[in-house]
């Protein structure tokens, strides 16, 4: 995992960032929105509640880039944030309708759970895709996290457990069999049974 | 970690990345605004933390809950925000305590300042394009009207004494 270039390179931007420099935070933007955005959507945010968070994260991270030198603990750093953000605003949403239990259970937000969504993948993708939505929730959302890597980067361990709320060393067997399993939904390929569990 | 690579498996999760960065990328004018928050930078102002909140009580929820399944016709109870500047002995040195109220799709900020005296209060958002001001009155007192749901932090400044700025909050 001591992966020295990156994380050289990340811990120069933060540094260039937090003297003040633009360029600099626009490519830590450009390099982790798209996992910041996964975890709001793991979180079945209503888009506006996502649009909030994924803001609330970027100026938390801005607010705190001179402690944030350290690349190792930035990934975690940013999954913890959003996260927190997340939970809080769900609990806020809760409160706000307090009569129904049972919206929480099935949240907008999850492209899974988008019906609209398949429409929008190429046919080659259309057989992961439907794959994809057959894994549990517990496994798309390790995957959905996981699989956001900046170019040529590596998927961030660190920002996917903190984000999950996962153990960091359960991550790895996780990932290999919720792999395992959309291998398997693959080759039986498009079945008619829901496995969402 | 033991990150055993099965050159299978990175090939599936490359295909689900490129699958997810086509079906569900992050929507441009959320990573425009998150580029531009950069001008958001509070300089040299020091950091007031969220050392209370309403909402993030344990209990909070579970309470408000049981009135409101009481009486379901109630809009929600103002939440309550403090922030705090602790200074180097540990004793307090600014707290900015703010009560949210609730109004539609707006909030009213009501708000008091400790030690209390006038003050001119910043309110930044990144949904608005311009910091707006307001005066907080000879008993530290302030009140902003229309507040946009959504990230917020105030910013304090008083004469002879440092400017102080509060920790993004989402109100």
């Amino acid at each position: 995992m001591s992966d020295g270039g990156p994380l050289d390179e990340m811990a120069l931007l933060v540094s260039r960032a937090a003297a003040g420099n633009s360029e600099a935070w626009d490519e830590i933007v450009r390099r982790y929105s798209g996992r910041v955005w996964a975890v709001c959507r793991v979180h079945r945010l209503a888009p506006a509640d996502a649009a909030d968070v994924f803001q609330q994260t970027w100026l938390r991270v801005l607010e705190n880039l001179d402690s944030l030198r350290d690349p190792a603990k930035f990934g975690a750093w940013i999954g913890t944030t959003c996260r927190n953000e997340s939970l809080a605003v769900i609990r806020r949403a809760r409160r706000a309708r307090p009569v129904d239990d049972t919206w929480l259970a099935d949240r907008p937000g999850d492209p899974a759970d988008d019906p609209a969504a398949p429409f929008l993948v190429a046919d080659r993708d259309a057989e992961l895709w439907q794959a994809f939505r057959r894994l549990s929730r517990r496994c798309r959302d390790v995957l959905r996290v996981l699989v956001v890597e900046a170019e040529g980067g590596r998927p961030s361990y660190e920002l996917a457990a903190a984000a999950l709320g996962m153990p960091i060393g359960s991550l790895g067997p996780t990932r290999g069999r919720c792999l395992a399993q959309l291998r398997r939904f693959l080759t039986e390929g498009i079945g008619d049974a829901d496995g969402d569990s | 970690m033991n990150d055993a690579y099965d050159p299978a498996d990175e090939r599936l999760l490359t295909r689900l990345g490129d699958l997810f960065a086509r079906v569900d990328a992050p929507p441009e004018p959320l990573v425009e605004l998150a580029r531009q928050s950069f001008g958001l930078r509070a300089l040299d102002a020091e950091l007031a933390a969220l050392v209370e909140d309403s909402e993030s009580a344990c209990d909070a929820a579970v309470h408000r809950r049981a009135v409101a399944v009481r009486d379901p016709g109630t809009a929600p109870q103002p939440r309550q925000l403090t922030f705090q500047v602790v200074g180097p002995h540990g004793h307090d040195e600014v707290v900015i305590a703010v009560q949210v109220e609730f109004l539609g799709t707006r909030r009213r900020l009501t708000g008091h300042l400790a030690p209390q005296g006038p003050a001119r209060i910043e309110v930044r958002q990144p949904a608005a394009p311009q910091a707006r001001r307001v005066d907080a009155d000879g008993r530290g007192l302030f009140v902003v009207e229309d507040v946009l749901p959504g990230p917020l932090s105030l910013t304090c400044r008083r004469s002879g004494a440092p400017v102080v700025t509060t920790e993004w909050t989402l109100v």
